[in-house]
C-alpha cells in the first residue's frame, strides 16, 4: 500500500459478534431501503398514471412510506456503527474523500422525508386531488432517495478500495487536505453494485406486495388480487434478471481475478452460490404463492425467501469486504479485549426492547380487531 | 495526523459539527421533554375526562412527531456524519470505548419510534390505559437515550480516572469507568431540566399559534399555559442545579478557561439573564394566562433556545484545546503523540502528509525514505508551510478570514515573535494545543503565515 498500515486498536467485542450485528442491521435496513429505492418511484408512477388497481397499490405503499423511511433510516445506524468499529481506518478516509457528497446524504434526506410526508397528506385529503407542486414534491423525494443510494454505494466502494484513494485524493486537494469532492465514479464496481441493489429491491417490493395484500388488505378485492398476482411475478422476475446481470458483470468483469477466485473457492463458494440463486428462489416462490388458493402461508414463504436472499447478499458482501480490505486492515490481526459488561447491557436491552416492541404491536393488533 | 484532513474554506470543517449539533439539540431536547409532557398531560386529560384538552394534545402530538421523528432523528444521524468527517480520530476513540453505549441507545431509539407512531396513529383507538402506557414507554426510552448520550458528551469534557486507568486510551476501552465520569450526573440533571424547559416553550409556542378563539375562551388556554409553565419552572430548577453541579466538577483547565475568558463570562451571563427573564415571564403568564400572545410565546421560545445555546457553547468552548480532555487535541493529535511529533516532525509522522510530500516534492526523500526538510527549496517553503497549517491549525482557524481566521490573528509582531509564539502555543495561550511539529516546520509555518498576510500572495 502507498500509505502505511495503521496500528489496530483493540476491539471491545469478538469480531464475529460485531460482524453478526453489522450484517443483521444491514439486512433490516435493506428490507425497508429497498421499498423507498424502487418502491417510491413506481408507486408515484402508478398512483399518477396507473390503472385503478395500480393506483391502489401505489396509494398503499406511499401511505406506509413515512414509517418505512423512519425505520429504514434507523436500522441503517447499526451497520454504520459497527463498520466504524471494525474499519475506521478505511471508512473515515473513504467518506472524507467524498465529504460533501457524504454530508449531502443528510441534506437530501431531510427534504426527501418531508416531501414524502407532504405527498401522503395530500393523498389523505379526499376529493381535493393532488396539486402539481405536491406531485413534484413526491418525485423530488424519489429522486433524492436514488441520489442518496448512489452516494452510499460510492462510500462503500471507496471504503473497500484503499488502493484507489490516492488518485481520488490528489485529483482534488489543497496542500494535502482533501476538498471532499471525490467519488468512486471511475471505479469499475460502482455501477454494477448500484444496479445489483435495484434487482434485490424489486424482489423486496414483490414480497411486500404479497405481504400487504394478505395481512393488511385481507385478500378482499378480487380485481386487486388478480392485478397484484401479475405485478408481483413481474417485479420478482425482473428483479432476479437484473440482479443476475449486474451481479455477473460485477463478479466476472469488474472484480480482480484474486477476489473472483476467492469467491468461487471454499469457504466462500456456498455463500456466492446462495446469494446468486436466492433472488430466483424468491421469483419461483412468488409464482407458486400467486397460484395458490390459500394465502397466508405462501405469502409468509415468499417473505422468508426474500429475507434469505437479502441475508445471503449481505453475508457474501461482508465476506468480500473482509477480503478486499485484508491487505490493508486484516481483521484476524485486530486485538480483542472483550468487555462483557457493556456487551451484556446491549444484549439485555436488545431482548427487553424487542419484548416491549412486541407488546406494543400486540396492543395495536388488539385495537385493530376491536 | 492519522487521518486525511477535510479543508472547508472560511468555515473550517469542525464548524459543520457545531452547526448541525446546535440545530439538533433544539429538537432532541424537545423529543425528550415533549415525550414526558405528552405522557403526563394525556394521563391527566384522561383522568379528568377533558376531551377538549385531549384534542389539543393530539394536534400537538402530530407536530411533535413531524419535528422530532424526521428532523430530530436525521440531524442526530447528521452529527454522526460530521464528526466522522471532521473529527475522525476522536470519533474512532469514542466508538471504541462507547460502542455498546451507542448500540444500547439505538435499541431505545427503536422503542421510541414504535411508541411514538403507535401513540399518535392509534389515538382514540387504544384503551386510555394502554395509550398512556405507550406514552410513558416513549418518555422513558427517550430519557434513557438522553442519559446514554450525555455519558459520552460528559466524558469528552472530563474523562476523569479513565485517562490514567487506560493509559490515555491505549489499553482496554473500560466502558464503565468512561461512562460514569465526574460530569455524567450533573450534565444529566442539567440536560433533563433543559429538555423540560425547552419542551414547555415549544408547547406554549404551538398552543399560542394554534388554539382557536373558542378553545381559548373555554379555558383551554388557561389550563395549557398553567400546566406547561410548571414544566418549564421545574426544568429551570433542574437545569440550574445541574449547571452549578457541573461547574463544581470541571477539570482544572476548563475551570480556568471559564474563569479567565471574558467572552465566555458574557455568554454565560447572558444565558443566566435569559433564564431569569424566562422565570419572570413564566410567573406572569401563570398568573394571567390570557396575556400570553403568539409573539410573547415566540419570545419565550427564543429565550429558551438562547439559554440552551449559551450552555452548549460554553461547554464546547471550555474543552479547548481538546476534543477529549487530556487525550485527543482538537487538531486530531493524541496527547501521547506530541513528544514524538516534536522530535520527528508532523509531516514525517503523518499518515497522509508524508506520502503527500514525497509525491509532490520527491527531492525531499532521503535514502532511508524519510523527509529531509533541510533540503526544501526556497520556492517551496510557502507551499510546505501551508501543508503544516492545514494539518496543525485548520481545525480551529480559517486560513485568512472566516472562523477565527489567521489573517488578522497573525498580522502583529516580528517574524521572531511569531516563531516563538508558534513554538510555545500552549504557554502563550492556555487553550491552544502544544506545538506538535519540529523547529523546521515551525519556521516554515511562520514564513507562510507572514507571507500570506502580504497582499496578493496566495499559494492556492
Amino acid at each position: 500500500m502507498w500509505i502505511e498500515n495503521p496500528a489496530l486498536s483493540p476491539l471491545p467485542a469478538p469480531v464475529w459478534f460485531v460482524l453478526f450485528f453489522k450484517v443483521l442491521g444491514f439486512v433490516l435496513h435493506m428490507v425497508l431501503m429497498n421499498l423507498w429505492m424502487v418502491g417510491l418511484p413506481l408507486a408515484l408512477l402508478l398512483h399518477w398514471k396507473g390503472c385503478p388497481q395500480g393506483k391502489l397499490w401505489g396509494t398503499r405503499l406511499i401511505r406506509q412510506m413515512p414509517v418505512i423511511i423512519t425505520f429504514g433510516v434507523n436500522f441503517g445506524i447499526v451497520p454504520l456503527l459497527f463498520i466504524q468499529l471494525l474499519y475506521p481506518r478505511a471508512f473515515y478516509p473513504a467518506t472524507i474523500l467524498m465529504a460533501w457528497h457524504w454530508i449531502g446524504i443528510i441534506a437530501l434526506l431531510i427534504p426527501a422525508y418531508y416531501g414524502t410526508y407532504l405527498y401522503v397528506y395530500a393523498m389523505a385529503k379526499e376529493g381535493t386531488g393532488i396539486a402539481s407542486w405536491q406531485r413534484a414534491c413526491g418525485w423530488i423525494s424519489a429522486i433524492f432517495f436514488l441520489i442518496i443510494g448512489f452516494f452510499f454505494v460510492n462510500g462503500m466502494v471507496l471504503t473497500a478500495s484503499p488502493e484507489s484513494w490516492k488518485e481520488v485524493w490528489l485529483a482534488r486537494e489543497s496542500s494535502g487536505a482533501t476538498l471532499g469532492l471525490g467519488s468512486a465514479i471511475r471505479h469499475a464496481t460502482l455501477f454494477p453494485r448500484w444496479v445489483l441493489m435495484f434487482g434485490l429491491a424489486l424482489g423486496t417490493l414483490s414480497a411486500w406486495t404479497l405481504w400487504d395484500r394478505t395481512f393488511f388488505l385481507g385478500n378482499q378485492m378480487p380485481d386487486y388480487q388478480k392485478w397484484s398476482n401479475g405485478w408481483t411475478r413481474m417485479t420478482a422476475f425482473f428483479g432476479a434478471i437484473l440482479f443476475t446481470l449486474a451481479g455477473s458483470h460485477y463478479i466476472f468483469v469488474t472484480l480482480s481475478p484474486e477476489l473472483r477466485h476467492a469467491m468461487f473457492a471454499m469457504p466462500l463458494l456456498p455463500w456466492t452460490l446462495f446469494a446468486a440463486v436466492m433472488p430466483w428462489a424468491t421469483a419461483i416462490t412468488v409464482t407458486w404463492a400467486t397460484s395458490r388458493r390459500s394465502r397466508a402461508f405462501p405469502a409468509a414463504v415468499v417473505v422468508l425467501a426474500q429475507l434469505a436472499a437479502l441475508s445471503a447478499n449481505a453475508i457474501s458482501r461482508q465476506r468480500l469486504q473482509i477480503l478486499e480490505l485484508n491487505g490493508f486492515l486484516p481483521l484476524s490481526e485486530i486485538p480483542v479485549h472483550t468487555e462483557l459488561g457493556p456487551m451484556l447491557l446491549f444484549l439485555g436491552t436488545f431482548v427487553v426492547g424487542v419484548a416491549v416492541i412486541l407488546w406494543m404491536l400486540y396492543q395495536a393488533i388488539l385495537s385493530r380487531e376491536s | 495526523m492519522d487521518f486525511l484532513w477535510w479543508y472547508v474554506p472560511y468555515l473550517t470543517s469542525p464548524m459543520l459539527i457545531a452547526i448541525i449539533a446546535t440545530v439538533h439539540v433544539f429538537v432532541s431536547h424537545y423529543a425528550v421533554g415533549g415525550g414526558i409532557f405528552l405522557a403526563w398531560e394525556v394521563q391527566h386529560a384522561y383522568r379528568t375526562g377533558n376531551e377538549e384538552y385531549l384534542r389539543y394534545l393530539r394536534r400537538h402530538a402530530k407536530f411533535f412527531i413531524l419535528l422530532t421523528v424526521v428532523f430530530g432523528a436525521i440531524t442526530g444521524v447528521g452529527i454522526w456524519w460530521t464528526i466522522g468527517l471532521a473529527s475522525p480520530l476522536a470519533t474512532e476513540t469514542l466508538i471504541r470505548v462507547f460502542v455498546f453505549g451507542w448500540a444500547t441507545e439505538w435499541v431505545f431509539f427503536v422503542v421510541e419510534l414504535v411508541a411514538a407512531f403507535l401513540f399518535f396513529y392509534l389515538w382514540g383507538k387504544l384503551p386510555p390505559k394502554t395509550h398512556v402506557a405507550i406514552g410513558w414507554i416513549y418518555a422513558v426510552a427517550a430519557w434513557i437515550s438522553l442519559v446514554l448520550i450525555t455519558g459520552i458528551t460528559a466524558f469528552m469534557l472530563h474523562p476523569g480516572n479513565w485517562v490514567a486507568a487506560t493509559d490515555a486510551g491505549s489499553g482496554p476501552p473500560n466502558f464503565w469507568l468512561a461512562f460514569f465520569n465526574p460530569q455524567f450526573l450533573p450534565q444529566t440533571v442539567a440536560r433533563t431540566g433543559a429538555a423540560l424547559l425547552l419542551a414547555a416553550t415549544y408547547v406554549l409556542l404551538h398552543g399560542a399559534w394554534t388554539l382557536s378563539e373558542k378553545e381559548a375562551k373555554n379555558g383551554l388556554q388557561k389550563l395549557l399555559v398553567r400546566r406547561t409553565a410548571r414544566f418549564a419552572l421545574l426544568g429551570i430548577v433542574l437545569a440550574l442545579v445541574g449547571i452549578v453541579w457541573a461547574g463544581g466538577t470541571l477539570p482544572e483547565l476548563a475551570r480556568q478557561t471559564l474563569l479567565r475568558a471574558a467572552a465566555l463570562n458574557v455568554i454565560l451571563g447572558a444565558g443566566a439573564g435569559a433564564a431569569g427573564l424566562l422565570v419572570l415571564l413564566l410567573a406572569i403568564v401563570t398568573w394571567k394566562p390570557q396575556w400570553l400572545s403568539p409573539m410573547g410565546a415566540v419570545a419565550l421560545f427564543a429565550m429558551a433556545l438562547g439559554t440552551l445555546t449559551a450552555g452548549e457553547f460554553v461547554r464546547e468552548a471550555i474543552r479547548k484545546p481538546f476534543v477529549v480532555t487530556n487525550v485527543i487535541l482538537s487538531n486530531q493529535i493524541t496527547v501521547s503523540q506530541v513528544p514524538a511529533l516534536r522530535e520527528n516532525g508532523l509531516l514525517e509522522s503523518g499518515t497522509w502528509t508524508k506520502p503527500y510530500l514525497l509525491e509532490k516534492y520527491p527531492y525531499l526523500k532521503t535514502a532511508e525514505g524519510k523527509i529531509d526538510l533541510s533540503r526544501v527549496a526556497e520556492k517551496d517553503r510557502d507551499a510546505i508551510g501551508r501543508v503544516v497549517f492545514m494539518h496543525h491549525c485548520n481545525d480551529c482557524h480559517a486560513e485568512t478570514f472566516g472562523y477565527s481566521g489567521l489573517g488578522p490573528l497573525s498580522k502583529t509582531g516580528s517574524r521572531e515573535e511569531l516563531l516563538q509564539f508558534i513554538k510555545n502555543l500552549n504557554s502563550m495561550i492556555y487553550y491552544m494545543p502544544p506545538w506538535c511539529g519540529n523547529d523546521a516546520e515551525a519556521a516554515m509555518l511562520t514564513d507562510y503565515l507572514q507571507n500570506r498576510n502580504r497582499e496578493g500572495n496566495h499559494v492556492d
